[in-house]
């Protein structure tokens, strides 16, 4: 097993003896296919909407990376079966390697570079501080490349500009809104998590609290102090509210924030359910009389007895 | 054919490789500490001097203009002689050269630490530094030509072709792109504004990367590498071909820096295709560079020159193939604004231009000072710390940016931002950015090892000023040899080839900036949108002086991820009075351009007073002075000419109402201030600061009855 494993090493070895000129090329081509795996890696991660162009472009190069590396194994297994063969035949043969031989012919043709030992039929008479000049071919598959980019580029800019195939920035924009607004409205049919300020609720466990606690702490206590004894934001302690006492106020206010004093809105960042609990919390500080506390500001409200 | 004798200047290459090893060491320096700070904001000790806004530019300008920069001029006077067999044009001007570009640099060492900045990324300095510049470039340009003119070689070789491209394309390049208003000595205003200001900065941002580190840098490979390598260039033709084709597509890709900004989107198609189509020309460089050393390779294993140079063209393929991925919309729309663009600048910068430039060193120095390189040994080492070291620095960065660039579009099923915090992003990176510090130490430490082994190398040999040389004339009458191919015929006529790529550089220049100029459409006016009050003008310019925009975009693409973090995105409408844009390049902090109205006024002033107050585990440094310092109210008057005459429309006379409608746009900060327990006096500069940061990207929304939208 393990000789049948070190003639494979060997004999790719071999095959993949590029002149060594070759290798700085291989390493963009590994660049090529991290940046297609970060396109996957993007698609994998993001769980909201991919448009349909990204899924396109995924299907497509999925499918071409595992056609490519399928053919390829196919390919290499075929030929070392053929090797094999060719090897208890003429041993001659074998030597110079088959795959040798083709890559040999497709590089030739792929370069068509005069081999270093027929320099003297292209050398120029350019003498420049003692720097001659080959006059090679223009490598083909450079050449090739080069009508591929400019290819590209006149698909590219038709399709986008001349036929509108593909969506500008702002066309792409609103297919990416609307497509979310759907995917949003289709999870909110299924789990019913709609709290709003009409239905939020008093709660009082502790769990809920100390959840709300929790998220007091990292947005909250920044303006309103730690202990809700206010700072660039009002005093969340005492019984007087600038924008209502009762739960479903404070419930709204968190929501929608209050723009034009400086109280932004959360409903982009926190759930309802954790709209209702932080702001559980902060009833839950009511008298708390922390020190440094801010004077009060706004109406006094008092909560009804039955919540109270 | 009589045979003259003449002298090959030696000590003004010397000068340059000095002042090029010097600054340098100084602008990687500056990187290390810079690097630092991002994840140990306190190692600017609160000076505002040493903060990342303002000394990120002193980074960028030194290791570009003072580093390789000056590492260019060496190789283009060194190899310019030799390839022309005449000695320079003129020992004065190449002295006033040297002297001049030093004493650029040495201004900009003191002026943008202290502040005074254009605000347009990689041409900061201000407008007399800029003409300065322009004055030193043309004396360069004098005495290439000059040397050009009275050659003793019929023919330009490939490499003088690219330094003429870079000669007369950065002439092109910076004085379009300097054209400012002077206000005060040190202060001016582009005439350009918003989305053109921006295509016009990003026209020569990219190709101040094309023409100043690139064509330059070819055009060194083409003389020391077959030197080095003792080998013929590999293809004469391709040289030709790609030559001519990089100079002309490379003009063109500018736009690939504003995707999904709010540049028109045919400006950004060509930016993209232009990427795409410029590959092959640039490895066109690559496969001449590498193939030279057919036949040769097995010299590479001990020759510490030849190893340089394989790892740097190596690593120009790499960035040249990187950059047109990267102009991809959907790959940008990832990578830009994080640290990808870093990663991908830093294998140009340390591996295309640090080790071209180190293996020339390596090369030139031994010669011109008569003697062997002091140790093998140390380039060597120095060749593999510089290699880990800028693997080091890359592989953080590019990790860093897929994992901030895809927290930052994640949401959850609920339809929100899985991160809606910016700052959770930036805590995630910051380990990384700690190996990335450690990459570039690892780099710098190579270089302190060159600097040794090169001073060590100088010191055991003889340093000849001046090195005889000799060479027939040039007869009067060229009698041409039969069937001369057509562009061995222009590489003898010097003026005609100077002016055919100017030409090929105007092309793509003139068709994207004159329709973005001229056409209406381009920029869809917007009627609420209202020139600066004159509080808002003075905060901006602190913005700009402080460098904010270096961590700060203003410019809010049109993803969702983007209009859900911080609001509508940006119109190009929105910017028209924006002399010059601050859209940014790099988002180390959130983006600013909907930050208007957002918080109060209380919060901005502890923000900057301590930022980690308002923002746990921030990594903004403090901006205490601005609490202390006050701004000039009569600054002002000058200020709003200036904007006048840029048509920006204060009405004739407003001059002098300005200085009163400051003063009551800032006792109303004050008195916001004050109802939350915070003491300041109106002059304060923070005053003028939150004004700015209130109106910022206001003036579209609706309800204009925010805080601080109240100018008359």
């Amino acid at each position: 097993m393990i000789r049948i494993v070190q003639n494979i090493k060997e004999w790719l070895g071999r095959q993949f003896a590029f002149p060594l000129q070759w290798k700085p090329i291989l390493v963009p081509l590994l660049i090529f296919a991290g940046l297609i795996s970060t396109l996957q890696a993007k698609a994998q991660a993001s769980t909201a909407p991919i448009t349909q162009i990204e899924w396109l472009i995924i299907i497509v190069v999925t499918l071409t990376i595992v056609v490519a590396v399928l053919t390829l194994i196919t390919a290499l297994y075929s030929l070392y079966v053929v090797q094999l063969v060719v090897l208890k035949k003429s041993p001659e043969l074998a030597q110079e390697g088959m795959f040798s031989s083709m890559w040999k012919a497709f590089e030739k043709r792929m370069t068509r570079a005069i081999p270093v030992s027929r320099e003297h039929e292209i050398i120029l008479d350019h003498n420049y501080d003692g720097i001659k000049e080959l006059n090679n071919h223009l490598p083909p598959w450079w050449v090739y490349m080069f009508y591929a980019t400019i290819a590209f580029s006149a698909a590219y800019l038709f399709l986008y500009h001349v036929i509108g195939f593909f969506p500008l920035s702002e066309a792409e924009y609103q297919a990416e809104v609307k497509q979310a607004e759907i995917q949003i409205a289709e999870y909110q049919k299924k789990n019913a998590n709609s709290i709003d300020e009409k239905t939020v609720k008093i709660v009082k466990s502790e769990k809920e609290l100390a959840e709300g606690k929790n998220i007091y702490q990292s947005k909250c206590a920044a303006c309103h102090g730690a202990l809700g004894e206010g700072g660039v934001g009002p005093n969340l302690t005492d019984e007087y509210w600038l924008h209502g006492g009762s739960i479903n106020d404070i419930f709204k206010t968190i929501k929608y924030g209050v723009p034009q004093k400086g109280m932004i809105s959360w409903q982009q960042q926190l759930k309802p359910v954790e709209i209702q609990n932080v702001a559980n919390y902060i009833l839950s500080l009511q008298g708390t009389n922390p020190p440094n506390a801010k004077p009060p500001q706004g109406q006094l409200y008092k909560a009804p007895v039955a919540t109270k | 054919m009589k045979v003259e004798q003449f002298e090959y200047d030696n000590q003004i290459v010397r000068k340059f490789i000095i002042a090029s090893v010097v600054f340098g060491v100084v602008g990687m320096l500056v990187g290390l500490i810079i690097a630092i700070q991002l994840f140990y904001p306190a190692l600017n000790m609160d000076i505002p001097y040493l903060t990342f806004g303002r000394i990120r530019p002193l980074h960028t300008n030194a290791v570009i203009f003072a580093f390789v920069g000056n590492a260019m001029f060496a190789g283009i006077y060194y190899s310019m002689q030799r390839l022309l067999k005449t000695p320079l044009y003129s020992r004065v001007l190449s002295e006033l050269h040297f002297w001049g570009w030093q004493l650029i640099i040495v201004a900009a060492a003191i002026t943008l630490p202290l502040g005074y900045t254009t605000g347009h990324e990689y041409a900061e300095l201000e407008w007399p530094i800029d003409i300065a510049i322009t004055i030193v470039w043309v004396i360069f340009a004098i005495n290439f030509f000059g040397t050009i003119l009275t050659r003793r070689e019929r023919h330009l070789y490939v490499a003088i072709w690219f330094y003429i491209s870079t000669v007369v394309t950065v002439a092109v390049l910076h004085i379009v792109n300097s054209v400012e208003l002077p206000v005060f000595a040190l202060k001016s205003y582009y005439v350009y504004a918003g989305v053109q200001d921006a295509l016009v900065q990003w026209w020569y941002g990219h190709n101040a990367v094309a023409f100043f580190l690139t064509t330059s840098y070819l055009g060194l490979m083409y003389y020391f590498m077959p030197k080095a390598a003792n080998r013929p260039v590999y293809s004469y033709r391709l040289s030709i071909i790609h030559f001519w084709a990089l100079i002309f597509v490379y003009i063109w890709a500018g736009p690939h820096h504003l995707l999904y900004t709010s540049l028109p989107d045919w400006a950004q198609s060509l930016g993209t295709v232009f990427s795409v189509m410029l590959i092959a020309p640039s490895w066109g460089g690559m496969i001449n560079g590498l193939l030279t050393l057919r036949g040769a390779w097995d010299r590479v294993r001990e020759n510490p020159v030849l190893k340089f140079f394989v790892v740097a063209i190596t690593a120009y393929g790499m960035a040249t193939f990187e950059g047109p991925m990267l102009s991809l919309k959907n790959v940008n729309a990832l990578s830009h604004y994080t640290d990808w663009t870093i990663a991908h600048v830093h294998v140009g910068g340390l591996g295309w231009n640090g080790f071209l430039t180190f293996g020339m060193f390596y090369w030139l120095v031994p010669r011109m000072w008569n003697t062997k390189l002091f140790s093998i040994k140390l380039a060597n080492l120095h060749f593999w710390l510089g290699t880990l070291g800028i693997i080091f620095y890359a592989l953080p960065m590019y990790t860093s940016a897929l994992v901030q660039g895809l927290m930052l579009k994640q949401f959850t099923p609920e339809g929100f931002l899985q991160y809606p915090n910016f700052l959770e992003t930036v805590t995630q990176i910051l380990p990384l950015h700690v190996f990335r510090a450690v990459g570039g130490a690892l780099y710098l430490a190579g270089v302190f090892i060159m600097v040794y082994n090169l001073m060590k190398t100088a010191a055991q040999g003889k340093f000849a000023a001046f090195e005889r040389a000799e060479a027939p004339a040039l007869e009067k009458v060229y009698v041409p040899k039969p069937n001369e191919g057509w562009h061995h015929v222009l590489e003898r006529l010097p003026v005609t080839f100077t002016i055919l790529s100017i030409l090929a550089i105007l092309v793509g220049s003139v068709l994207e900036l004159i329709p973005t100029f001229l056409i209406q459409s381009n920029v869809p006016t917007i009627a609420s949108v209202k020139p600066y009050t004159p509080l808002e003008l003075e905060g901006r310019d602190i913005y700009i002086r402080e460098g904010c925009s270096n961590c700060h975009s203003q410019m809010v693409r049109p993803f969702r991820s983007e209009t859900e973090r911080y609001g509508e995105y940006s119109k190009a409408g929105e910017f028209v009075y924006d002399h010059p844009f601050l859209w940014g390049s790099k988002r180390t902090g959130p983006d600013l351009h909907r930050l208007g109205g957002k918080y109060p006024d209380s919060w901005h002033y502890r923000h900057m007073e301590d930022p980690t107050s308002m923002s746990p585990n921030s990594i903004m440094p403090t901006y205490s002075w601005l609490l202390e310092q006050e701004y000039n109210k009569e600054d002002i008057k000058a200020k709003i000419t200036a904007m006048r005459k840029l048509g920006v429309p204060y009405p004739e006379g407003y001059e002098d109402i300005a200085p009163k409608d400051m003063e009551k746009q800032a006792k109303k900060i004050v008195e916001n201030l004050k109802a939350d327990k915070i003491k300041v006096s109106e002059n304060k500069e923070i005053v003028a600061l939150i004004a700015y940061m209130q109106r910022l990207g206001t003036d579209i929304k609706v309800k204009n009855d925010i805080t601080l939208n109240q100018a008359k």
